[in-house]
C-alpha cells in the first residue's frame, strides 16, 4: 500500500525484539534507520495471521510451530527483490568473456562446470547465467549444474515456476525473448532446455549443514545480498563461500559490495569488464575469517 | 623462520599472505620484525593480514609499541603507515601512553598521527594533552587536535574550543563548531551567533545551533531559513526542526509554528520551498516537515516528488495536511503527467485530503494498468464513498493482484453506512460463489452489516478461510444465538478457525462464554489455549481460577505468559505466587510478563529480586524492571535506578533508566 498510516505504531523495543529474532535466525541486521521498514512492512503479517499486535507477532515468530517458514518469508518483504535478467551487464560481459574461458580451460579434464547463485530471489539470475552459457555453445558436453538459492520460500516456489511478467524483462534483448520463453496465462514462461540446468533450492546462507550439501562450486553470483547483513555476519558467509568455492573459484558481489576490511582471503581480480574475488589456487583446505 | 622471511620475498602474493599467516605461530618478539616488513608489503591483502596478526598477538609490551609508532614517520610508504594507524587504533588502551609521549614529537606529521589515532580510540585520559595541542605550532595539528576533541566527546574540552572561537583562522573555526556539535553539551548562544555572519561559517554554525541550540536560538533560525545560499538556508531548517523537537508543544506552536506560518504564500518561504527540490537527503525529512508547518501549497509539487521515497512517506502526508486542500488544484492538473510512481501518491491525497472534485479520476483509476494506482483509488474511494461507485469497486475484488483485492475489500467494508442496500446485495452475491476467496470477503462485509444470519451460514462454510472469517465477524453481530455458534467453532478441526471461535467469543463476553473457554483450555493447540485464557483474563470471572491454575503446571511460551495473566486477573492478589516463581523462569519473555503483572499489585516483591532482575541477561527484562520499580517507587527508586545504571552496558537500556533517572531528579 501506498502512505497509509499505521494504526498500530512498532515500539523500539518490539522493533528490537524482531530484529534480534530474525539476526539470530540469518543473520540479516537491521538498524535503527530500518525501523519505518519493519514498521511498514510486517504490518500485513499481522493482519494475516490476525494478530492484535507487534508483541503479538513477535510471540508468534518465537514460539509457533511454523516460526521458521515465517521468518524466512517475510525476508522478502523486508529486503528489496528487485532482480530482472540480465542484470549488471558489464559483470556478465567479465563472466562469459573472462571468467568462463579461463573456467573452461582449469576444467577441461572433468568437464563439469558448477556455479551458484546465492540470494537469486524470484530465478533471474540463475536463468540468466544458463540462457549465456547455452547461447555461448561452447560447453555442450559438458555437466553443466547451475543452483539458484533464496532464504524466502515464497520466491523460491516462483522461481521454480519461472513465470515472469514484464518488469523481469527491462535488460532482456528480444533474441532471448524469443528462444527461451513461451507466452504464457500471467506471462512468459521460462523453457526447458534453460531449466534443466538450474536447480532452486531454499537455503539459509546461515545454516552451515545445508551448505555443505551444496557441495563444491566453481563460481557463487552472490551480488546485493551481503549488503544486507553486519559486519559479523558477512564474515561468517563469507567464510562459508570460501569453503565452498574449488581452488581457483569466482566470487562475485554486487558492484557496490566488496570484502574490504572482511576478508583477505579472496584476490581481487581486475578483468576487462569488471572486478571480482577469487579463491587464489595455492590457499590450501579451510579457512576462518 | 628463515623459511617465512623466504616466503615473505615471493613473488606471488598469496605465498606472501600464507608467509604472514604463518608468523602468527611464533613469539611476537621474534616475528614483530618480519611483521613490520609485511606492513610495507604492496599488496593490500598482505598487509591487513600483517595488522591482524599483530593485533591478534600477546603480549604486546611497549617496545613493540614504539615500534609501530615509528613506521609512521615512513613519509614514502603510505600503506606502511595505514597500517600502522590501523594497528595502533586496533590496540586501543595498550597504545595510549606510548602514543601520548609522542605529543611533542618535533615531527608534525607524527603528532598529526597520532592526535587521529588517540581520537579514533577514544581514551578521554589523553584529553589534557589533545588541549594543549590546541596550541600546536603547526596548523595542521590543530585541526586535528579541534577535530578530535569533538570525536572524543568530553565537555572538559568545552571551554577550551570556546576560546578558539575567538581567533582568526576560518577553517580553525569551521572544525571546532562540527565538534561542538559533536560533543552536544550547551554552549553560550553569544559565542555561535557571530559567526553566522561569516559565509564560510554559516553552514557549520546553523548545525552547531541544531545540536545545541534552545529556544534563544529560535530568532536566528527562523532567519536563516530565508537565506540566500542555499547549504546555510538548508542547515537552518534542519537546525530550526532540531531545536523545535527539543521543545514543549506549546513552545512549538508559539515560537516556531506561528512564524512560520506567517510565511505562508511570501517570498519569505520561497527559499525552502526550493530547497525541497535539491536538498540532500539528511535535510529532506527536516525540509518536509518545515513545509508541512508553513503550509504553502506551492511546495505541493515537490512534496509529491519526494514522496516516492518510502522512508519519507509518512512525513509527506503530514505535510500535505499542512497544506490541505489548497494543494489540490495543483496535483490534479498534475495528473495526466505525473509519473507512474506519482498517480497512486496523488490518488490517495485525494482521498486523503476530502477532495470529492477527484472521484471522476478516483473512479476511472479503478481501470488503470497500474495495481498501485488501483489500489490508491480503492482507498480513497473508501474514504469518500461517493454514491453509485460501489459495482465498480466490487469489480476489483476479482483483481490479479492480492494487494487490490485487500484494498477493494477494505474500501467496501467503509461503504457499508452509506449504501446498506447495495452492500448486502453484494454480499448475497458473493456468499452464493463457487470461490472460497469470495465467501470469504462476503463474510468480512457481513460483520458490518449485521447479519447474524447469513454469517451463522457462512460458519458452517467447507473453506476454513471462510468459516475463520464468519466467526471473527460473528463476535462483531451481538445476536443471541452468537456465543452457540462461536462454541461449536471451538470444536472445528482447522486450528485457525478455533482461535477465531476464542477470540471472538472474549471480544463477546458475558457470562455464557465462560464454560465455552474454560473447555478450550484442554484445546491441544497452545494458541486457542492462549486465546482463550486472554478471553478469561477479561471476563475475569474467579470461577476460572482452578482451570486456568491446572493449566499453568504444564504450559509454556504463550500460554504461560496468558497463564500468569489470567491468574492474576481472576484470582487477584492472593494468586501471585506462581507469578512470583516465574520471576526466575529460563525465557525472558515469561520473566518480563511476571514483571508487568507483579507491578500492578504494588512493589512487595521488588526487594527480594532486586539483584536478579538487575543483573538478568537479557535487556528487555532489566528494561522492564526499572521501568516497573519507577513506577512503583517513584523518586525512592532513584538508589536503585543509580546502581542499574552503574551496571548496565546495554545502549537503549541506558537511555531508558537515564530518562526515568531525569524526571525524578
Amino acid at each position: 500500500m501506498l502512505y497509509r498510516e499505521p494504526e498500530l505504531q512498532l515500539s523500539e523495543e518490539e522493533f528490537r525484539l524482531i530484529r534480534d529474532l530474525i539476526y539470530s535466525h540469518c543473520g540479516l541486521y537491521f538498524d535503527s534507520d530500518s525501523k519505518y521498514l519493519l514498521d511498514r512492512r510486517l504490518l500485513q503479517r499481522l493482519s494475516h495471521h490476525g494478530l492484535p499486535g507487534f508483541r503479538e507477532y513477535y510471540q508468534f515468530l518465537k514460539y509457533d510451530r511454523k516460526k521458521d517458514e515465517e521468518i524466512s518469508d517475510i525476508m522478502d518483504l523486508l529486503t528489496t527483490n528487485e532482480t530482472y535478467f540480465f542484470r549488471e551487464a558489464f559483470q556478465l560481459r567479465a563472466f562469459t568473456d573472462e571468467i568462463l574461458p579461463e573456467l573452461k580451460l582449469l576444467k577441461q579434464r572433468d568437464r563439469t562446470l558448477r556455479i551458484w547463485s546465492a540470494g537469486c530471489s524470484t530465478g533471474e539470475e540463475p536463468y540468466t547465467i544458463a540462457m549465456l552459457m547455452l547461447e555461448l555453445g561452447c560447453f555442450r558436453g559438458w555437466r553443466i549444474e547451475i543452483v539458484g538459492s533464496d532464504i524466502s520460500q515464497r520466491v523460491v516456489q516462483q522461481a521454480r515456476k519461472g513465470v515472469y511478467g514484464k518488469s523481469s524483462f527491462r535488460a532482456t534483448e528480444d533474441r532471448y525473448l524469443a528462444r527461451f520463453f513461451t507466452v504464457t496465462e500471467g506471462g512468459y514462461r521460462i523453457c526447458d532446455e534453460v531449466r534443466e540446468l538450474v536447480t532452486i533450492s531454499h537455503m539459509n546462507l546461515f545454516d552451515a549443514n545445508r551448505l555443505a550439501l551444496l557441495g563444491k562450486m566453481d563460481l557463487i553470483f552472490c551480488r546485493n545480498v551481503i549488503i544486507y547483513f553486519d559486519q559479523a555476519s558477512k564474515k561468517r558467509v563469507l567464510a562459508s563461500f570460501y569453503n565452498t568455492l574449488r581452488p581457483g573459484g569466482y566470487l562475485l558481489l554486487g558492484h557496490s559490495e566488496s570484502l574490504m576490511n572482511l576478508s583477505t582471503a579472496f584476490a581481487l581480480r581486475h578483468l576487462k569488464n569488471d572486478m571480482v574475488y577469487q579463491k587464489t589456487a595455492a590457499t590450501p583446505g579451510g579457512v576462518t575469517l | 623462520m628463515e623459511e617465512i622471511s623466504a616466503g615473505l620475498r615471493s613473488p606471488e602474493e598469496e605465498a606472501r599472505r600464507l608467509a604472514v599467516v604463518a608468523l602468527a605461530g611464533h613469539p611476537f618478539d621474534l616475528s614483530m620484525r618480519l611483521l613490520f616488513v609485511a606492513m610495507a608489503d604492496e599488496s593490500w591483502r598482505v598487509r591487513k593480514e600483517a595488522v591482524s596478526v599483530l593485533v591478534a598477538a600477546q603480549p604486546i609490551g611497549i617496545e613493540a609499541v614504539e615500534g609501530v609508532i615509528e613506521l609512521l614517520r615512513s613519509s614514502d610508504n603510505a600503506g606502511l603507515r595505514n597500517s600502522a594507524v590501523e594497528s595502533l587504533e586496533r590496540l586501543g588502551a595498550r597504545a595510549v601512553e606510548p602514543l601520548c609521549a609522542h605529543l611533542d614529537d618535533p615531527d608534525h606529521d607524527l603528532r598529526k598521527f597520532v592526535i587521529d589515532i588517540l581520537g579514533s580510540i577514544g581514551c578521554t585520559s589523553a584529553l589534557p594533552l589533545v588541549v594543549k595541542a590546541l596550541d600546536d605550532p603547526d596548523p595542521n595539528v590543530r585541526v586535528a587536535a579541534v577535530e578530535n576533541l569533538g570525536k572524543l566527546g568530553d565537555p572538559r574540552a568545552l571551554p577550551y574550543l570556546v576560546k578558539v572561537l575567538d581567533g582568526g583562522d576560518v577553517w580553525l573555526k569551521f572544525t571546532v563548531l562540527d565538534a561542538l556539535a559533536l560533543i552536544g553539551a550547551p554552549v553560550p548562544l553569544n559565542s555561535v551567533a557571530p559567526l553566522l555572519g561569516e559565509s564560510l561559517l554559516k553552514r557549520a554554525a546553523y548545525d552547531c545551533l541544531g545540536a545545541l541550540g534552545d529556544a534563544g536560538c529560535l530568532p536566528f533560525l527562523l532567519q536563516g531559513i530565508q537565506e540566500r545560499p542555499k547549504n546555510a538556508r538548508e542547515a537552518a531548517a534542519v537546525a530550526l526542526m532540531r531545536v523545535r523537537g527539543r521543545l514543549t508543544a506549546e513552545d512549538q506552536g508559539r515560537l516556531v509554528d506561528l512564524p512560520l506560518e506567517a510565511l505562508r504564500g511570501t517570498p519569505g518561504a520561497d527559499g525552502v520551498i526550493a530547497s525541497l527540490a535539491s536538498a540532500g537527503a539528511a535535510a529532506r525529512e527536516p525540509l518536509v516537515q518545515l513545509a508541512g508547518i508553513v503550509g504553502d501549497p506551492r511546495a505541493a509539487l515537490a512534496l509529491l516528488a519526494i514522496a516516492r521515497e518510502e522512508r519519507l512517506r509518512l512525513a509527506c502526508l503530514e505535510a500535505f495536511r499542512g497544506l490541505g486542500p489548497a494543494a489540490l488544484p495543483e496535483l490534479l492538473s498534475h495528473f495526466p503527467v505525473a509519473s507512474s510512481a506519482e498517480r497512486p501518491l496523488i490518488a490517495q491525497l485525494i482521498g486523503e485530503l476530502g477532495a470529492s472534485r477527484g472521484v471522476d479520476l478516483l473512479i476511472s483509476g479503478l481501470h488503470d494498468e497500474s495495481p498501485d494506482l488501483r489500489a490508491s483509488c480503492l482507498h480513497s474511494l473508501g474514504r469518500l464513498a461517493p454514491p453509485d461507485a460501489l459495482r465498480s469497486m466490487a469489480e476489483l475484488l476479482d483483481d490479479h493482484y492480492p494487494q487490490v483485492r485487500e484494498a477493494a475489500l477494505e474500501a467496501l467494508i467503509r461503504l457499508t453506512a452509506c449504501d446498506p442496500s447495495g452492500l448486502c446485495a453484494l454480499c448475497a452475491e458473493l456468499a452464493q460463489s463457487a470461490l472460497p476467496r469470495k465467501r470469504r470477503d462476503a463474510a468480512l462485509l457481513l460483520c458490518g452489516l449485521r447479519d447474524g444470519e447469513r454469517l451463522s451460514l457462512l460458519a458452517k462454510d467447507e473453506d476454513p478461510s471462510v468459516r475463520r472469517a464468519a466467526v471473527t465477524s460473528l463476535a462483531g453481530v451481538r445476536a443471541p444465538q452468537t456465543v452457540g455458534y462461536l462454541a461449536m467453532a471451538l470444536s472445528d478441526e482447522e486450528p485457525e478457525v478455533r482461535v477465531a471461535a476464542a477470540q471472538a467469543l472474549s471480544v463477546t463476553g458475558g457470562p455464557e462464554v465462560l464454560e465455552p473457554l474454560l473447555l478450550a483450555l484442554s484445546d491441544p493447540d497452545p494458541w486457542v489455549q492462549t486465546a482463550s485464557l486472554k478471553g478469561l483474563s477479561s471476563l475475569g470471572d474467579p470461577a476460572a481460577l482452578p482451570g486456568v491454575s491446572a493449566l499453568l503446571a504444564e504450559a509454556s511460551g504463550p500460554v504461560l505468559i496468558a497463564g500468569l495473566s489470567a491468574l492474576a486477573a481472576v484470582g487477584g492478589a492472593s494468586s501471585l505466587g506462581p507469578v512470583e516463581e516465574a520471576l526466575s523462569h529460563p525465557d525472558e519473555d515469561v520473566v518480563e510478563a511476571a514483571i508487568a503483572i507483579l507491578a500492578g499489585f504494588g512493589g512487595d516483591w521488588v526487594a527480594a529480586h532486586r539483584d536478579a532482575l538487575i543483573g538478568h541477561p537479557h535487556w528487555g527484562v532489566r528494561r522492564s524492571f526499572v521501568r516497573a520499580t519507577a513506577q512503583l517507587m517513584g523518586g525512592e527508586a532513584l538508589p536503585l535506578l543509580g546502581e542499574a545504571l552503574a551496571k548496565e552496558s546495554d545502549q537503549l537500556v541506558r537511555d531508558e533508566i537515564a530518562a526515568l533517572m531525569s524526571r525524578f531528579a
